[in-house]
């Protein structure tokens, strides 16, 4: 539906050549605006100028790193210095008007929205700044701290980003950055009434938590996704001075084991926990203390323990929270002290009565014998994660049977290909699925296949999220899933053995993945493996309008490869390649759209340093780091690591010597 | 006879380093503390048992193109091999991307480098050869290569840095295709080390249960794979001691001699025994420096004696059968206190 939009000036209308046709069904998420709203944002990006990118109508919508967007509204609208466009200047804003926008706006929570309506004008953007409570920040480097807090000045949660996701496979050096010291800093001066932080891959000191325990009295709700540089010392500090403290969940951190007792920190007195969750801790806890401090949080919801609680640990707790929501079960093995006596607690029982348990994760040291413990609460789950359970397929089967709501399920390949058909004869709700391999190595048995797969395609027709590691595949079976699960958003394929084609026909996996990105029209991430030609590439980028995460990695022929993904791609946020051969050319063939993504991550690729130089001249608000390999002197024209990223910052300076900003 | 034998294998080297030197001396500004002597020594050598691929198809490469005989210690770079392989797109290939030979053809070369400078980009070894010559300049001019390799070796590990808890470093990506690449297949390390867990325990832990410690207990293995060795099977037997109301079990097949089992037992209890005891005594926590060791069990001397039941219910001193007939009959096992033991076998 074309509409024409025009802007209003008081009782002025602008020119007509202010206006212009916009389709508003276009993006689906225009629609959760209000009419002015969408319409008035396209308006306002087609006029603006932007030396920072080519501003066409054909993107859809505003960059999610919020401050991007920010600096192109200051240009133009909110400095009041205006290049060119004297029609801009609006005038004063009407209050009422503006009472009624706060009010709205409240309502609008999703950061794409807000962004959209941060661009309409100059009293949008300053209501917008007012009432966004949330700030998501995709890059730490891309913006600074102080830039963050002066917009949004009643910001009460942080979401943060570092380190790009090849990090956690030690493609990066360990001292390489996303501190979160200066953004910790900015925010305790700015923001003492912060609530929540949620960060993810960024390096956090045990003085950062104690710093955050003690500038933010009402500390709420902390979460740690991919962290390191903390230890038990850090938490201790943490949670002994956070008494408002809601939520502590450390997910798949790393976490040192400084030998302190931090359960035993909480607060004596009632806890308003909500969540605590510590299973990547690898650290003993003070059971005791734990089991006293689940008494006292009668609001607790989810408790996901680490290996060192034992299943009759478990069961004290259980007995204690039976009202959790979700469970992290930590070792589910008995300690020798569990087996005295006959005298085996009834778990049965324990699991029974937990009614609202919906998500059921651990088995970290599974013994299997245990797992009918598990029964009774099978038909509630909508979640199970079995992925440290190296279980066959004889035991999962009676669990998995029952579990006919179930939406999310991780395991380990231990299950085989027949697991996986016990899965799909069942589980006819799946939304994710992620089959991990229990031994990760190149050149293991790969225990599931293409018939895995196929079967999974064939009987869960909801499936929005895979990720499946396995040793062979075949084009079929990735071709039956592609039209099976139309609703496919995330494909993620991870043949372990490198370049390896179809294993039955020979071929390479051109046309397996084509057929996902040609057939999945929902499809936003993709990650790629096996043998692939350029074939691949085209397809991706001829048909993948709307993929904005790739992984790539052992694949591709010669540089088209690359050009044909960045020049087909409108959609293409993170770009992360690792041992292909895409070189300077293809690197130059991104240019145009390089300011529309959050990064690019090239490694063991044909890029030159003359290349990235090139690159880096050229644009003037992109960050360009070179991290060479250790034994590689300065000089050396071949670039190990490429990583690159739009900024409003410029290039960092906490920067190891190992990274070289061109 | 070492020296003879590697008398004729250097020459051979030596023959190849001649098509290096090209790429050394475009190198020159960087190496300054280079002599020609030392360059020789930088020997580069392929995997064991390629040696023969290496030294013939040195001789033959002579075009110039040095890049096919950089192939450093142990680690050939994977992007080669998956290079040559899209390159020659005929399927065996890509499964041979393993083999060393394959690596060395000029094509790869060739069409893949013309837009790069002569130097090959993906081969970060090339610096450390420099790097370790100063200490190579102080061999003979007769190296041994085997030597030259450890140092090589050697001062290859300073210079890498240990990034990443897969155990190679950081900059070994570029190994033979047949050893481990770094972050692939890319799973979290603490994902990894899942293939040898089983469903059994290992034998005793540590109790948990210290009266009064504010520490946390002693982690009884901080990897997973280490505590899931080799296993197979396990043979738990419930264990009851004198005054202590909590029974423990052990894993008989995890001892292999009556001391080791004395020993576990020792640690077992030792805890609880002490711990026992406080409570009896009136609540004043001992620290474990206090704790009495627990000795004797085997030979009567101690304050307890180590009991077991076996397969036909018969109570038996432990010590007496063989080891592994002990542990084939025992079913349950007693520390009983040595006073107690005569009163014992004499109601039996």
């Amino acid at each position: 539906m074309v509409v024409r939009v025009a802007m209003r000036d008081g009782n002025r209308r602008i020119s007509s050549e202010m206006g212009t046709d916009v389709d508003i069904k276009k993006d689906r998420r225009r629609h959760l605006l209000s009419d002015t709203l969408s319409l008035s944002f396209s308006l306002i990006r087609h006029t603006m100028a932007d030396q920072m990118s080519d501003d066409d109508e054909s993107r859809q919508s505003p960059q999610s790193d919020l401050d991007f967007t920010s600096n192109k509204a200051r240009n133009c609208i909110a400095t009041g210095s205006v290049s060119g466009h004297p029609e801009f200047r609006l005038p004063y804003p009407d209050q009422v008007l503006e009472n009624v926008l706060e009010n709205v706006l409240h309502f609008l929570p999703s950061r794409r929205d807000r962004n959209a309506a941060s661009l309409v004008c100059k009293s949008w953007y300053r209501v917008e700044a007012l009432t966004r409570s949330e700030l998501f920040i995709g890059n730490c480097y891309a913006v600074s701290p102080t830039r963050a807090t002066s917009r949004f000045p009643r910001a009460r949660a942080l979401h943060l980003k570092g380190k790009p996701r090849f990090a956690d496979f030690n493609l990066m050096p360990p001292d390489w950055g996303a501190h979160f010291n200066p953004w910790l800093l900015s925010f305790a001066k700015a923001f003492p009434w912060l609530e929540k932080v949620y960060l993810k891959r960024m390096s956090v000191t045990n003085d950062d938590l104690a710093t955050m325990a003690e500038s933010f009295s009402g500390f709420k709700d902390l979460v740690l996704v991919c962290c390191d540089g903390f230890g038990t010392s850090g938490l201790a500090i943490f949670v002994s001075k956070c008494r408002e403290l809601r939520v502590l969940d450390l997910i798949e951190s790393e976490v040192a084991d400084d030998e302190t007792d931090w359960i035993s920190c909480f607060p004596e007195c009632e806890s308003q926990l909500e969540s605590l969750i510590f299973d990547c801790v690898e650290s003993p806890i003070n059971f005791e203390a734990l089991e006293k401090l689940v008494a006292r949080s009668p609001s607790l919801k989810k408790l996901k323990l680490n290996r060192h609680v034992s299943i009759g640990q478990l069961y004290q707790l259980m007995v204690q929270a039976p009202q959790v929501t979700h469970l992290g079960t930590g070792s589910f093995s008995p300690l020798e002290v569990d087996m005295q006596d006959d005298q085996e607690p009834d778990y049965v029982t324990a699991f029974a009565d937990c009614k609202s348990l919906v998500c059921l994760s651990g088995f970290r040291e599974i013994v299997p014998d245990y797992l009918p413990a598990v029964y009774p609460i099978c038909a509630n789950l909508t979640s199970l994660n079995f992925s440290y359970a190296n279980i066959t397929a004889e035991q999962l089967k009676p669990i998995i049977s029952n579990c006919h709501k179930l939406q999310v399920f991780w395991v380990l390949d231990s299950i085989r290909d027949e697991g996986l058909q016990a899965v799909a004869a069942t589980c006819k709700e799946l939304r994710e699925l992620r089959v991990f391999p229990v031994d990760a190595r190149e050149d293991s048995d790969g225990l599931v296949s293409e018939v895995g797969l196929q079967a999974i395609s064939e009987d869960c027709r909801k499936l929005q999220s895979i990720l499946y590691f396995c040793q062979r595949m075949t084009n079929a079976a990735v071709i039956a899933m592609s039209k099976n699960c139309p609703d496919l958003a995330v494909f993620r394929l991870c043949i372990m053995g490198r370049h390896r084609p179809d294993h039955v026909t020979g071929e390479p996996m051109d046309d397996g993945f084509g057929a996902i990105v040609k057939n999945c029209k929902k499809l936003t991430r993709l990650a790629v493996s096996g043998l692939l030609t350029d074939k691949a590439f085209e397809y991706i980028g001829r048909y993948g309008k709307l993929v904005s995460t790739l992984s790539v990695a052992f694949a591709g022929d010669s540089d088209m490869g690359l050009k044909y993904v960045l020049e087909g791609c409108p959609q293409l946020k993170k770009l992360e390649i690792r041992d292909s051969p895409f070189g300077d050319a293809a690197l130059c063939s991104g240019l145009h759209h390089y300011y529309n993504m959050r990064f690019l991550w090239m490694s063991s690729c044909r890029v030159t340093r003359q290349g990235c130089q090139q690159i880096a001249c050229a644009m003037a608000r992109l960050v360009v780091e070179v991290i060479r390999s250790a034994d590689e002197e300065d000089m050396d024209d071949c670039v190990e690591t490429l990583y690159m990223y739009r900024s409003l910052v410029g290039p960092r300076n906490d920067a190891p010597k190992i990274v070289t900003i061109l | 006879m070492e020296s003879s034998k590697n008398g004729e294998t250097c020459p051979r080297l030596l023959d190849l380093i001649p098509q290096e030197r090209e790429w050394h001396l475009k190198r020159k500004d960087e190496e300054t503390s280079l002599s020609s002597e030392e360059k020789k020594l930088e020997l580069r050598l392929g995997p064991p048992g390629d040696e023969d691929n290496w030294s013939i198809n040195g001789t033959a490469k002579n075009n110039g193109e040095r890049d096919e005989r950089v192939i450093s210690l142990g680690y050939l770079s994977s992007k080669n091999s998956s290079k040559q392989s899209h390159k020659f797109p005929s399927p065996e290939d890509h499964n041979h991307d393993h083999q060393v030979g394959s690596v060395l053809s000029p094509s790869w070369t060739k069409n893949h480098y013309q837009q790069l400078t002569n130097h090959p980009p993906f081969l970060p070894f090339q610096s450390t050869p420099r790097q370790s010559s100063p200490a190579m300049a102080k061999e003979s001019s007769q190296p041994c290569c085997t030597k030259v390799v450890n140092i090589q070796n050697a001062e290859k590990q300073p210079f890498s840095p240990s990034y990443n808890t897969a155990g190679s470093p950081y900059t070994s990506q570029k190994r033979t295709a047949s050893g481990p690449v770094v972050g692939w297949p890319p799973i979290r390390s603490f994902r990894k080390n899942l293939a040898s867990s089983s469903s059994l325990k290992p034998a005793a832990e540590p109790p948990h249960k210290d009266a009064g410690e504010k520490k946390a207990a002693e982690p009884p293995h901080k990897d997973a794979g280490e505590k899931k060795a080799a296993e197979q099977s396990a043979k738990f037997v419930k264990i009851n001691m004198d005054g202590v109301p909590i029974g423990r079990k052990v894993d008989l097949k995890a001892y292999d001699s009556y001391e080791k089992l004395s020993a576990a037992v020792d640690e077992l209890f030792r805890g609880l025994l002490a711990a026992q005891r406080d409570s009896c005594g009136g609540g004043i926590l001992k620290k474990v420096e206090e704790e009495k060791a627990i000795t004797g069990l085997l030979d009567g001397s101690g304050e307890y004696t180590l009991v077991y039941e076996d397969n036909e219910g018969d109570r038996m001193l432990v010590g007496d059968v063989p080891w592994h007939m002990f542990v084939s009959t025992a079913q349950r096992l007693r520390v009983l206190k040595s006073s107690e033991l005569s009163a014992h076998s004499r109601d039996c």
